[in-house]
């Protein structure tokens, strides 16, 4: 009997010993649980103390340049060796994701400007940009234009939404732009827009002079843009898909206002080849329908090639376009043109350079006899030079000699004092 | 790892009988890309490259302006000023490609910490500061095939 109840009592504590094991082993996942968030708690608290340290060290520098992130040494002050360091393996700068903020302002003196016989200080555009990083993936980029010259009241001063973005970074293959970007049609749009720092002349190429100031290439646009690489080794090729519609804006009447937000596609193709650095050679395909007055439109297409090379000292910019209208049974108007910049640094801080501009029309009825009205320039000469004052100001001066065709040729000259801040 | 102290040390004592400064391209520890052409290495402080092979950003790593190793960036990598520089990488920018990582660090042993890291960071650093002890824990990167202190290393 007693036998009977030690076997049992044996056999209940066999059973019973797997329920404790695994209450122990519950009892252990749950303090690891809460040691595991109490160090997550921790390491959250210490990431935001380093990114505030990060900023601290970062306005105390005094470095100008807004592109860069500068930070204080912190270990000038206290010598650490590194090894020993703790930050997490896969960490980022600190500030990668902050709130960037870019402007752009020029101050002229122009003689003779389009032909008239003006002689003036002139404030240039005002331009501001900014690019907010809101998820990994996501970036946000607006750009906004005051334009303050020759305008009688405050009110009346334009504030131009340049350029309106959401950028979804994808990959290397696929971003993706909504919103209103500047159309891929040829380099100098893409690589120029605003911000007359950025570019070596005074003036733009003719070809593409701004919608606004009576530019006939529809150099914005609102809508999709998809760009990437294409898996194609040391040819560096680039794509630019573009679906959207002509956008509307500048003052009414004026030559090239598109009335009607007709759908536009646009596709380029580029390369950058890895064998030469600085190469860029490419093409585009721009096709919509273009409203000059209500309740009309007729097909435009665009295409353009670009060879362009800046690399060591060299600025040699080279494009070609050819623009067609076609409104049967209105007739039809084809514009090539092209230009030729070439540029080259002497010393640090000088860089001279010239640049031709030719365009040519051919058409008939009445498409073909208002093509001048959008393209009234023939060709063009400008000569300059281009004087880096500092890192951020540059000092320009330039003289044009311009063929017309709807008013006597012109000579005309500029001086710029252009900065970014 | 012994064979790479005492190579380190080589390559110091080369660099220091060689007269000029010589400058080291530098990585961290876990990238791959420790063979790197001049024309990589300058696509990659220009901003044209943004990102490794493995998909992580590039976080370019200058030093002050005025510093030897920022000097021999702009002249001898890059064969631009210093307002070039800073156009370029702006325009990279503006022109919606995205921010280009550029971190200015005042001193050699920061640059190296920053490098050991952050694994997306490539640094340029006088060779002598390799002896540092912030220095130990990156990599040095053949440039064209050569590292410093080689017959044609082309970063002296």
């Amino acid at each position: 009997m007693a036998r009977c109840v030690w076997v049992c009592a044996a056999m209940l504590i066999a059973a019973r010993t797997p329920v404790l094991a695994q209450e122990n082993k519950d009892e252990v996942i749950q303090k690891l649980i809460a040691r595991v968030e109490a160090l997550e708690r921790e390491v959250a608290e210490l990431k935001q103390a380093s990114a505030k340290s990060t900023q601290t060290t970062a306005t105390a520098t005094a470095d100008p340049a807004p592109v860069k992130e500068v930070a204080a040494a912190p270990a000038a002050a206290t010598p650490a060796p590194a090894p020993e360091t703790t930050e997490p393996a896969n960490s980022e700068p600190a500030d990668a994701s902050r709130f960037d903020f870019r402007g752009f302002a020029d101050v002229d003196f122009d003689r003779n400007v389009a032909g008239s016989s003006s002689k003036k200080f002139a404030l240039g555009e005002v331009d501001l940009f900014t690019t907010t990083q809101i998820s990994p993936r996501l970036t946000f980029l607006a750009e906004a234009a005051l334009d303050t010259d020759s305008e009688v009241t405050v009110g009346s001063i334009p504030v131009d939404v340049e350029r309106l973005l959401l950028q979804v970074r994808g990959n290397d293959y696929f971003n993706l732009d909504i919103g209103s970007y500047r159309t891929a049609i040829g380099f100098y749009n893409t690589a120029y827009l605003r911000g007359e720092w950025l570019q070596t002349a005074v003036t733009r190429p003719l070809l593409f002079t701004f919608e606004e100031n009576g530019g006939f290439l529809p150099l914005h646009n609102v809508g999709l843009s998809a760009n990437g690489a294409i898996p194609a080794g040391d040819f560096g090729l680039h794509y630019v898909v573009e679906v959207g519609s002509s956008r509307n804006y500048g003052q009414p009447g004026r030559t090239g206002f598109d009335l009607e937000d007709n759908a536009a596609f646009n596709f380029a193709l580029y390369s950058r080849p890895k064998s030469i650095p600085g190469l860029e050679i490419g093409f585009s395909v721009y096709r919509d329908r273009l409203s000059p007055v209500p309740a009309y439109s007729m097909g435009r297409r665009i295409w353009t090639a670009h060879a362009v090379y800046q690399a060591h000292r060299w600025e040699f910019l080279n494009e070609a376009m050819l623009a067609e209208f076609n409104g049967p049974p209105d007739g039809y108007a084809h514009v090539p043109g092209f230009y030729s910049q070439l540029a080259y640094r002497v010393g640090g801080k000088w860089t001279p350079y010239f640049r031709y501009d030719y365009s040519n029309i051919y058409g008939r009825g009445v498409v073909g006899a208002g093509a001048p009205q959008y393209v009234p320039w023939r060709n063009a000469e400008t000569g300059g030079i281009r004087f880096d004052l500092t890192e951020s100001v540059a000092l320009k001066f330039e003289l044009g000699h311009d063929v017309e065709r709807l008013q006597p040729n012109f000579i005309q000259a500029a001086m710029q004092l252009a900065f970014t801040f | 790892m012994r064979s790479a102290i005492l190579a380190t040390m080589l390559l110091i004592g080369l660099a220091r009988a060689a007269g000029p400064p010589s400058f080291a391209v530098v990585v961290h520890q876990s990238n791959p890309r420790v063979d790197l052409r001049l024309a990589e290495v300058r696509a990659y402080f220009g901003g044209s490259t943004t990102r490794w092979p493995n998909g992580s950003n590039v976080v370019a790593v200058e030093r002050s302006s005025g510093s030897p190793a920022f000097r021999c960036l702009l002249e001898r990598v890059l064969n631009m000023t210093a307002s070039e520089y800073k156009r370029n990488l702006t325009r990279i920018e503006y022109s919606g490609g995205g921010r280009v990582n550029v971190k200015t660090l005042n001193t050699e042993g920061a640059a190296c910490k920053f490098v050991f890291n952050v694994p997306g960071a490539i640094a340029l650093i006088e060779t002598a500061s390799l002896s540092l002890a912030e220095c130990n824990g990156v990599q040095i990167v053949r440039v064209n095939g050569k590292l410093p202190g080689e017959e044609g290393y082309p970063l002296r």
